[in-house]
């Protein structure tokens, strides 16, 4: 029977001999995860779902070939979701050329006060209109709280390729997020 | 001296670009340093300052949970004992001295499946042949009722030309219609001269 110290890689030998509860603890301590991953990759919700769906048939496919030690389950998971995000990112340009990320006016409107679920879109809308690479690395190191080795590592770029990505991708975003900056900040 | 000092007011503005304002988000080895800097330097502060607000503003992205439809179908499709095959196990898990152990017991299972599974053949190609329909049968029991007659009875049936057929072998009577086999006096003449 596993329990909550297990590590990852440990219930993944027990997930791929079958056991059913350790694959329960694998989906409850990643999925809230991969799912935030994938929405802010993706730019949607149900493209979330299905991608985080798909990343775990991937792990249950792995796990019975799983070898404890030959690496870290959550870079590993990472890396499958980003090749699972990017595949999807790469159908959709092909099937709908057209079908760009939408870019949101962040100017408030003059007559209200922005509402926190418009704040909140607008910064996703930024996020998502982000090139894929920048927005990978921001969504890994700052949501997930991948250190930068490990984000890195599942890029499969260089530590100093991640800090470039990071740093031109918050600069972008805080040109984007400008006009939102004095509502935060409580001025007029 | 202090390794803080070693850290370049260039750095450390790369460190707030990249990772934000919080010093925890940094990498291990150049928090201390950059703490340092930022406790020193007034013009690192507002460099923070400004970090910080970005980080205020992507902290208020949309907080995107699992629905519970998700993750009932991710669990449904996990892996259960019956359908992971036991030496596929012992090879994924086992030490490599043990795998082989593994491969010589799936061998047995299939040495022992074999007679079962060409058992099941025998079975299955049974049922499958097709039975004879009603129709042929009737015929069948027709046929063998229709020989219990007199054979002269079948003779008089109009398709039945008896008197036309001429037995070829063991028949001697003229008046039935047969072949006179007896040989002639010019045949044996004939044979005579060839023996002679």
């Amino acid at each position: 029977m596993p329990c909550a110290g297990d590590t990852d890689e440990a219930l993944m030998v027990r997930a791929g001999n079958g056991d059913r509860a350790a694959c329960q603890l694998l989906v409850e301590r990643h999925i809230t995860r991969l799912v935030s991953f994938a929405h802010r990759t993706l730019g949607n919700r149900s493209d979330a779902e299905d991608a985080v769906q798909e990343v775990f048939l991937r792990v249950w496919a792995t796990a019975p070939r799983w070898k404890v030690g030959t690496a870290r389950f959550t870079t590993w998971l990472y890396s499958v979701a980003m090749n699972v995000c990017l595949d999807r990112i790469a159908k959709k340009r092909e099937t709908c050329a057209d079908d760009l990320p939408e870019v949101v006016d962040p100017r408030p409107e003059p007559s209200a006060a922005v509402h926190d679920a418009q704040v909140a879109n607008h910064v996703s809308a930024a996020l998502t209109a982000l090139p894929e690479t920048q927005r990978i690395a921001v969504t890994l190191c700052y949501y997930q709280g991948l250190r930068n080795i490990e984000a890195a590592e599942v890029m499969g770029v260089s530590v100093e390729a991640i800090e470039s990505l990071l740093a031109r991708g918050r600069r972008t975003l805080r040109a984007r997020l400008r006009t939102l900056l004095p509502e935060l900040l409580g001025e007029d | 001296m202090n390794e803080a000092w070693h850290m370049s007011l260039t750095r450390l503005r790369a460190l707030l670009d990249a990772y934000g304002a919080d010093p925890d988000r940094w990498p291990p080895e150049e928090r201390d340093a950059g703490r340092a800097l930022l406790a020193r330097l007034p013009q690192a502060q507002r460099w923070q300052d400004a970090s910080a607000q970005l980080d205020a503003l992507l902290d208020r992205a949309p907080v995107v949970i699992a629905s519970p439809a998700l993750v009932e179908r991710v669990l449904a499709a996990a892996p259960q004992r019956a359908n992971v095959g036991h030496a596929i196990r012992s090879a994924s898990t086992a030490p490599p001295g043990r795998r082989f152990a593994g491969r010589a017991r799936a061998w047995r299972y299939v040495a022992a499946a074999l007679p079962l599974a060409a058992a099941a053949v025998l079975v299955l190609w049974l049922w499958a042949k097709p039975p004879p329909t009603p129709e042929r049968a009737a015929i069948s029991i027709a046929n063998l009722g229709t020989y219990t007659a007199p054979t002269d009875v079948l003779l008089a049936l109009p398709s039945v030309e008896a008197l036309d057929t001429v037995p070829s072998f063991g028949c001697a009577n003229n008046g039935l219609g047969c072949l006179d086999l007896a040989p002639s006096d010019s045949h044996s003449a004939l044979n005579g001269e060839m023996y002679a």
